[in-house]
């Protein structure tokens, strides 16, 4: 399966020879060469952003003049906005504005899109962070059963009970969510199922409440796939020599799955959870709109229905950005979780 | 003069094989709950289909304007939709949309994958650079959402079917590339390979006969899974305004219009979402079913489909040996269409090496 850490291998691939150079101090040059390319990736994939925006038909001008405007004033709006100008300076122009720290203002509300981008994460980042956590919370203790129980039904069941929560549109699960425990309509009617409160995080408490419901049902169908995850890597891991070498210091095999294979299959369910995370910025779109959460994909496709290319390029560069961080957060949380990555720098300095 | 009868019968028996082969890995997936179930529901999917293009309780189009959101009744027996639609009739005629997407999206996937893979296998053509590049980019472009490529799509296309396939099927393919291609070089790095090529066969027939058959059981369980997460994006973009257009049934149509009302008619959500839940779970199954059944070295039916399959090739006819290793190795090799290297990631290797210990 594909997982952001492997991206990062690439870099990994040359890491020996780093460590040859820089003895003691490997880190450094490590994390130096990750900027190095954090940097030129962005780059890259600022030109790739904006030649395909470019590529799609209609821009904000048409879209702002309606269908009363006559050529002559979509041409004035269209040079109003810059957008008459040659590609290569409306990308630069674009890209020394980024470097200022500013991402342009949406040319259809006039509001500066870093703070509409700011006021959308506010929605955005909890909600993903609290589906997370749920998914972790499900699918960590989960997984390690469906390896260590003695049941063979539990096992099983797990196994299934994985499948069909991940087998649930997100739709649907949010929908099931609402009629348990919406307010005024579930069975359980504690929580509340629209919007989140004008005041935003002013209301902390009214705001919190309104995530729990679109975390859940982010967090089981995420959590499901984290269980299947985290039971692969548990079996793949309990094969190994370091849980028979745990068992034969005593440990039960259930204990040494627990304590050792838990820290040895850690490095890749990080990668998953950092790879899930970063797509639950746009993959949570359905639960938002279902929700009436004002969140960040869903800017993104207003934004893209009124060819706001402008806006829409910063968008995607700053999402890109929290891609290409996020890859950097798991390689690093590897480092600092994989013994042997530590054990191959001693051995270097030995 | 020994080569013409040999060849003759290993076309025809190659044929005849490769059903016997379809054969046993239905009937072993049968036995299997997981395998049994899924071969249910896909099945009844497909009749449904066909009952669909003949006979629905209604006109996909007769709106009962008495029952707009009416619950089961006689008349309509999972209800009426906003529009006084009968749901049966919608979810009947919409599982043959569905059908065709799922197959559109299988078969896009497919040839995209083939290709992605042909393309990262460049290393062993010579062309080392280009691979890597190659790789470089699916690892890049591997981590693009779907829905993103969706809402992107969707700006020149608006809501059609064509969003739900290209954007499923560029974000099935290039994972399916990042699946099969250890399988893919382990294959390409054979004896096999390095032997047609000596005899100078060309870089598309290698590929072909040696790769394709390798990572064809990896494919089959990649595109199956990936056949479940296609309704499921369906369901999702057609909620979103970019999937299935309105007017055209789909099972992700039937659910979509449920999510404002839900608070008044709370039946009529529960069917489109328990069908859609029911077959992604059968696709996910069939995919888990499949990679058991239809590997050879998990499979003894199938081991000994190939073992026989060797006897007729190598007119051996030394039957009734067959827990011999060499047998076993030959079997394997018959059963893989004799070109391949078996995939030393798959966990299953183990437990057979285990079953092989535990039997001798």
């Amino acid at each position: 399966m594909p997982t952001r850490s492997d991206v990062v291998a690439d870099g990994a691939a040359e890491k020996p020879s780093a460590q040859r150079d820089a003895g003691t101090r490997f880190r450094v040059p490590y994390l130096v060469r990750r900027l190095a390319v954090f940097v030129v990736a962005l780059l890259v994939q600022s030109v790739v952003i904006f030649a395909f925006l470019r590529m799609l038909p209609g821009d904000a001008a048409m879209v702002l003049g309606g269908t009363t405007s006559t050529p002559e004033q979509t041409a004035r709006l269209r040079a109003h906005m810059g957008l008459d100008r040659s590609y290569p300076v409306q990308y630069l122009s674009w890209l020394r504005d980024v470097l200022h720290g500013n991402l342009g203002v949406s040319q259809l509300t006039g509001v500066p899109v870093g703070s509409q981008v700011g006021a959308r994460m506010a929605v955005t980042l909890p909600l993903a962070l609290m589906g997370l956590a749920v998914a972790l919370a499900i699918g960590v203790p989960l997984g390690v059963l469906a390896v260590t129980s003695r049941s063979a039904h539990v096992r099983r069941g797990l196994q299934i009970a994985s499948i069909i929560a991940g087998s649930i549109p997100a739709l649907w699960g949010g929908l099931l969510l609402v009629l348990l425990f919406g307010r005024g309509v579930g069975l359980v009617g504690v929580l509340p199922s629209q919007g989140f409160p004008s005041a935003g995080w002013r209301e902390p408490g009214r705001a919190l409440a309104s995530l729990v419901l679109p975390a859940l049902s982010i967090g089981i169908i995420t959590g499901a796939e984290f269980l299947r995850y985290v039971r692969s890597a548990l079996v793949d891991v309990s094969e190994s020599d370091y849980i028979a070498q745990a068992m034969v210091a005593g440990m039960t095999r259930a204990q040494a799955v627990r304590r050792v294979g838990l820290r040895l299959a850690a490095p890749q369910v990080v990668s998953v959870a950092g790879l899930a995370f970063a797509s639950m910025m746009t993959g949570v779109v359905v639960v938002e709109n279902l929700f009436a959460l004002p969140g960040f994909a869903t800017l993104l496709m207003n934004d893209l229905k009124g060819r706001d290319f402008l806006a829409v390029q910063s968008e995607l560069l700053l999402l890109s950005a929290l891609f290409l961080v996020m890859g950097l957060v798991v390689d690093l949380l590897h480092h600092a979780l994989d013994p042997r990555l530590k054990a191959a720098a001693k051995g270097e300095r030995a | 003069m020994k080569n013409a009868p040999v060849n003759r019968a290993s076309s025809q028996s190659a044929w005849r094989l490769a059903w016997r082969r379809v054969g046993i890995v239905l009937r072993s997936m049968w036995r299997r709950a997981d395998g049994a179930y899924a071969l249910t529901v896909l099945g009844l999917w497909l009749a449904v289909c066909i009952v669909s293009a003949i006979w629905t309780p209604y006109k996909l189009l007769y709106s009962d304007g008495r029952n707009v959101w009416a619950g089961p009744s006689m008349a309509h027996p999972l209800g009426a939709d906003g529009a006084g639609h009968d749901l049966l009739t919608w979810l009947m005629k919409g599982s043959l949309t569905q059908l065709g997407i799922v197959a559109l999206v299988v078969a896009c996937t497919a040839v995209l994958g083939l290709l992605g893979v042909w393309a990262s296998l460049g290393a062993h053509a010579g062309a080392g650079r280009g691979a890597r590049i190659w790789m470089v980019c699916v690892d890049t472009l591997i981590a693009v959402p779907t829905v993103l490529v969706a809402m992107l799509v969707s700006v020149p296309l608006g809501s059609s079917i064509a969003v739900v396939v290209l954007a499923c099927s560029f974000a099935y393919s290039l994972s399916m590339v990042r699946v099969t291609r250890p399988v893919a070089q382990l294959a390409a790095a054979s004896p096999y390979v390095a032997a047609s090529r000596s005899y100078g066969v060309g870089e598309a027939r290698v590929f072909f006969t040696h790769v394709v058959p390798a990572i064809a059981p990896t494919m089959a369980v990649q595109l199956s899974m990936s056949a479940g997460t296609a309704i499921l994006a369906e369901s999702g973009l057609t909620y979103l305004g970019i999937g299935v257009p309105a007017g055209v049934p789909s099972w992700g149509r039937s659910l979509a219009p449920c999510a404002k009302l839900i608070t008044v008619h709370t039946l009529t959500v529960i069917w489109p979402g328990l069908l859609i839940t029911a077959v992604v779970v059968a696709l996910n199954l069939l995919g888990d079913a499949l990679r058991d059944c239809a590997d050879p070295l998990v499979n003894a039916e199938l081991r000994r489909a190939g073992y026989e399959a060797a006897d007729v090739l190598d007119d051996k006819g030394d039957e009734g040996d067959e827990d011999d290793r060499a047998a076993d190795a030959a079997g394997i090799a018959g059963a893989f269409g004799a070109a391949d290297v078996p995939d030393a990631a798959d966990p299953s290797d183990i437990s057979v090496a285990v079953s092989a210990k535990e039997e001798s």
